[in-house]
C-alpha cells in the first residue's frame, strides 16, 4: 500500500524476456535526469527503481547514493536479481541503503525461466541472488533483513503452474508476491482457475499476493488480491462499454490495452452486485 | 519456625520483569507477620525463550510452600501447564494465580483446572498480603479474604470483591525497596492506575475507572534511581496515557529533566495525540521521550463507535505530526478483526496511517479479553473468539474468519513493508 516514485532507470537488461514491456524504450537516462526525476517526489518517501535491470549500470551506487540523499526512506529496486548471485554486489547494494528487491522469476524450472528470459543459466543466478539477499542480515549481523518480493510474469509457459511457482519460492522467505499479467498471447481465462489456486495457495502459506492487470470482475471473492484498489494503475489500460454497466466501474481500471487488441471484451462481464463496493471505493477513496 | 517460601512467578516479553510481582511482595512484606515467618522470591522467565519444563525445574529445586502466577493472555496456556504437572509433583504446593487473565475468569480455569488452588481477582496488593497472612494462621480460613475465588470442600467460593486501594502510596515501591533492580531498555515506571477512557477491548479502562496517582515524591525517588544509574539508557513509563493532564506532565518532565543526568530516554510511552500540542512536545522532550505510541486501532466511524474509542481525526492527525515535526518516534497502531470492521475498512485504516507516515504501524489481531466490554457484549457483534488464551478473535458479524486470515497475513507483509526503511 505504500506508494512508491516510480523512476524508469534505462532498458538495458541482461535478460531478453519474452514479455518485457520495457525493452523498447529509446534511450537509458543519464545520471543527471534520474536524479531530477528523484528530485520530484510530490511528497513521497519511498523510490522504485525500474527498467530494464539497473544493477547493470556503472553508476548504479550513485542512483543509490542519490536516492538517498534525496531524502528517500525506502529504495526499491526490480531486478532480475542475478547481478545479486556476487554476494559482495549484494551486500554492497544494501549497504547503500536498497533495502527492498522485487525480483522477478517466471517459473521455477530452469527450462521454462531460462527460456522466457532467454538466456540460459539465468534461473539460477536470480536464485543465488535471492539467497545472499536472504542471508546478508545473518552473515554480517545488520539488524534488519531485506524485504524481497516476488514478480511473476503469467504467461503461456507457466500459466498452468502459477501456484506452484510461487510456493517453489517460499522457503527463501518471501515478502511478498505480486502475480502480473503480461503476456498479451495468452486467453485470460484459459489462466483464471490457475490465477485463484494460486491466490489461495500463497495465502495458505502465509505469503500475501496480489494481482496485476486483472480486472476485478474476474476476481470476485479474490478482491483483496487486485492491487490497482490500492494503487494508481500503472501502464496502458481500457474498458468496455459494458464496463460502465459493472458495479466496479469507478474503481477497476480495466485491462491492458495490448490484451484487448488480441482478444477483444468478451472475457469481462459486468458485476452487478458485490457486498464489498462500498468499502472498496471508499478504500480507493481515502482522503486525508 | 521454618519460614514458608513463596515464589511469585511471571513470563513476561523480550526480557523485561514483572513489575505486579515486585508490588505484590512489597505490600506484603509490609507485615511484619509475613516478613517474620515468610521469604518470598520474585522469578522472571521469558515468554519467548523458557519453557514448562525450567520453570518445573526451578520449583522442584526449590520446593515452595506458594507458587503465584501473574497470568496475562500471551502466559495463561504455559503457567496452567506449569500449574498442572507441579500438582502432580507436588500436591501440597498451593497454586495461587492473579493478574488480568485469571481474575475476570475465576469460575471457568477454577473449573477446568484442579490444580489451581485459589485465584486473586482484581487488584492483588492487599488481597495477596492477607492470603499470605490467612496461610500464616492469622485467619481460620481464606473465607474471610475478600477478592478470592478458593476451593473448599470441593466447591469453587468467591468471597467478596475487594475495593480498590484508595492510596496508592501504601505499596511501597519495589525499586526503592530494593526488591526490582532497574536495568537497562526493560524497566516499568508506573505513575498512576486506571484509564479515563472506556476502550471496549481495553481491560483497564472498565476495570480500573478511577485514576490513581502515586505519591509525586516517591515517583521523584523512583526516577532518580533509575536515572542515577549510567548503565540505564533508556526505560518505559507504563501509565495508559501519559500525557493525561498537562499540569502533571509539566511536573512530571521536569522531574526527568532534573534527575537526567546520562542522557536516559523513555521509549513506547503511551499517549493519547489528540491532546497533543506544541507545549506537550516541549514536555515530552523535556522528559527526554524518545518514543510514543498512540491509536488509533481503526480509523473507520462505526467501528470507532463500536468500539467506544475516543478518536478525533483532526486533532489526533494534528497530534501525530506534531509529534513528528518535534523529532519523537511515533508508532500507531491498528487492530485486526474490530466489530464494524472488515478486511477492506482495515486497509483504509492502513492507507490513513500511512499518509500519516507514523515512525513504524504496530498490526495486532483483536484478542477477546475477559474482563473487557467486548468480551461481556460479544453477542451483540457477533463476536465469536478461542476461548482459550490468547483469545484471538475468529470472525465478527461483519468480518469473517477468511477475511480476518487475510488481513493477517497482509499486515505482515505491509508491516515489513513500512517499517523497514533508512534511519
Amino acid at each position: 500500500m505504500i506508494t512508491y516514485k516510480r523512476i524508469f532507470v534505462g532498458s538495458r537488461c541482461n535478460n531478453s524476456c519474452l514479455y518485457c514491456n520495457e525493452k523498447n524504450r529509446s534511450r537509458d537516462p543519464e545520471l543527471s535526469d534520474i536524479v531530477a526525476q528523484m528530485a520530484h517526489n510530490g511528497g513521497l518517501d519511498s523510490v522504485e527503481l525500474y527498467g530494464g535491470e539497473l544493477t547493470l549500470r556503472r553508476d548504479l551506487f550513485s542512483i543509490l547514493d542519490a536516492a538517498r540523499n534525496q531524502g528517500f526512506k525506502r529504495i526499491k529496486i526490480v531486478t532480475n536479481a542475478r547481478a545479486l548471485a556476487d554476494i559482495n554486489a549484494a551486500v554492497k547494494t544494501v549497504e547503500s541503503g536498497c533495502y527492498f528487491f522485487e525480483v522477478k522469476v517466471h517459473h521455477y524450472q530452469p527450462g521454462i525461466h531460462d527460456y522466457v528470459t532467454q538466456v540460459s543459466g539465468s534461473l539460477q543466478q536470480t536464485v543465488e541472488g535471492i539467497r545472499n539477499l536472504r542471508r546478508i542480515d545473518t552473515l554480517y549481523q545488520t539488524p534488519f533483513s531485506a524485504f524481497i518480493g516476488l514478480r511473476i510474469s503469467i504467461s503461456r509457459q507457466n500459466y498452468k503452474d502459477i501456484g506452484n511457482v510461487g510456493l517453489a519460492f517460499i522457503p527463501y522467505k518471501i515478502d511478498r508476491i505480486i502475480l502480473s499479467f503480461d503476456d498479451s498471447e495468452l486467453e485470460m481465462s484459459k489462466a483464471l482457475p490457475h490465477i485463484h489456486d494460486a491466490v489461495n495457495l500463497c495465502t495458505l502459506n502465509r505469503v500475501w499476493i496480489l494481482t496485476q492487470r486483472i480486472p476485478l470482475c474476474v476476481m470476485m471473492g479474490l478482491e483483496h488480491h487486485v492491487s490497482e484498489i490500492y494503487h494508481e494503475p500503472d501502464g496502458d489500460y481500457k474498458k468496455s462499454k459494458n464496463c460502465k454497466k459493472c458495479f466496479y466501474d469507478e474503481v477497476c481500471p480495466g485491462m491492458s490495452t495490448r490484451y484487448l487488441d488480441n482478444f477483444g471484451f468478451s472475457e469481462l462481464k459486468p458485476i452487478s452486485e458485490s457486498r464489498h463496493i462500498e468499502d472498496i471505493r471508499s478504500l480507493c477513496n481515502e482522503q486525508d | 519456625m521454618n519460614k514458608i517460601k513463596v515464589v511469585l512467578i511471571s513470563f513476561n516479553w523480550s526480557n523485561h520483569f514483572s513489575l505486579a510481582n515486585g508490588y505484590l511482595k512489597a505490600y506484603a512484606e509490609k507485615d511484619k507477620l509475613i516478613r517474620d515467618n515468610a521469604l518470598i522470591q520474585v522469578v522472571d522467565f521469558d515468554a519467548e525463550t523458557h519453557n514448562v519444563q525450567q520453570a518445573l525445574y526451578y520449583l522442584s529445586k526449590e520446593k515452595p510452600d506458594i507458587v503465584g502466577f501473574s497470568c496475562y493472555c500471551w502466559n495463561m496456556a504455559k503457567i496452567l501447564d506449569i500449574s498442572r504437572l507441579l500438582k502432580q509433583l507436588y500436591p501440597e504446593i498451593k497454586i495461587i494465580l492473579g493478574g488480568p487473565e485469571a481474575g475476570p475468569a475465576t469460575q471457568k480455569y477454577m473449573m477446568e483446572n484442579p490444580a489451581v488452588d485459589v485465584i486473586v481477582r482484581g487488584e492483588g496488593e492487599v488481597t495477596f498480603q492477607e492470603l499470605l497472612r490467612s496461610y500464616l494462621g492469622v485467619y481460620e480460613s481464606p473465607a474471610s479474604v475478600k477478592g478470592i475465588t478458593y476451593r473448599e470442600n470441593g466447591r469453587i467460593v468467591s468471597t467478596k470483591e475487594r475495593p480498590l486501594l484508595n492510596d496508592l502510596g501504601d505499596i511501597p515501591s519495589p525499586y526503592l525497596t530494593g526488591i526490582l533492580t532497574p536495568r537497562d531498555d526493560v524497566t516499568y515506571l508506573e505513575t498512576f492506575r486506571g484509564c479515563p477512557y472506556r476502550c471496549a477491548f481495553c481491560f483497564e479502562g472498565k476495570n480500573f475507572p478511577r485514576l490513581r496517582f502515586f505519591p509525586e515524591e516517591r515517583i521523584k525517588k523512583e526516577i532518580e534511581l533509575i536515572m542515577s544509574n549510567r548503565t540505564i539508557r533508556s526505560f518505559h513509563v507504563v501509565d495508559s496515557v501519559f500525557n493525561l493532564k498537562k499540569d502533571r506532565l509539566r511536573r512530571l518532565a521536569q522531574m526527568f529533566y532534573d534527575a537526567n543526568r546520562f542522557g536516559a530516554g523513555m521509549r513506547t510511552v503511551e499517549v493519547m495525540a489528540e491532546l497533543i500540542d506544541e507545549e506537550a512536545i516541549e514536555l515530552l522532550k523535556k522528559a527526554n521521550v524518545l518514543s510514543v505510541e498512540t491509536g488509533p486501532q481503526t480509523v473507520n466511524k462505526n467501528t470507532i463507535k463500536n468500539i467506544n474509542r475516543y478518536y478525533r481525526k483532526e486533532k489526533f492527525n494534528r497530534g501525530i505530526r506534531l509529534l513528528l515535526d518535534g523529532g519523537i518516534e511515533v508508532l500507531t497502531d491498528l487492530i485486526i478483526g474490530l466489530p464494524g470492521d472488515n478486511f477492506f475498512r482495515f486497509c483504509r485504516s492502513i492507507k490513513a496511517m500511512m499518509r500519516l507516515k507514523p515512525t513504524t504501524i504496530v498490526f495486532s489481531i483483536l484478542h477477546v479479553l475477559p474482563g473487557t466490554e467486548l468480551y461481556m457484549n460479544s453477542d451483540k457483534f457477533g463476536l465469536q473468539f478461542d476461548e482459550k488464551a490468547p483469545h484471538l478473535i475468529l470472525k465478527n458479524d461483519t468480518f469473517p474468519y477468511d477475511e480476518i486470515d487475510k488481513a493477517v497475513v497482509m499486515s505482515v507483509s505491509v508491516e515489513r513493508e513500512y517499517n523497514l526503511k533508512l534511519p
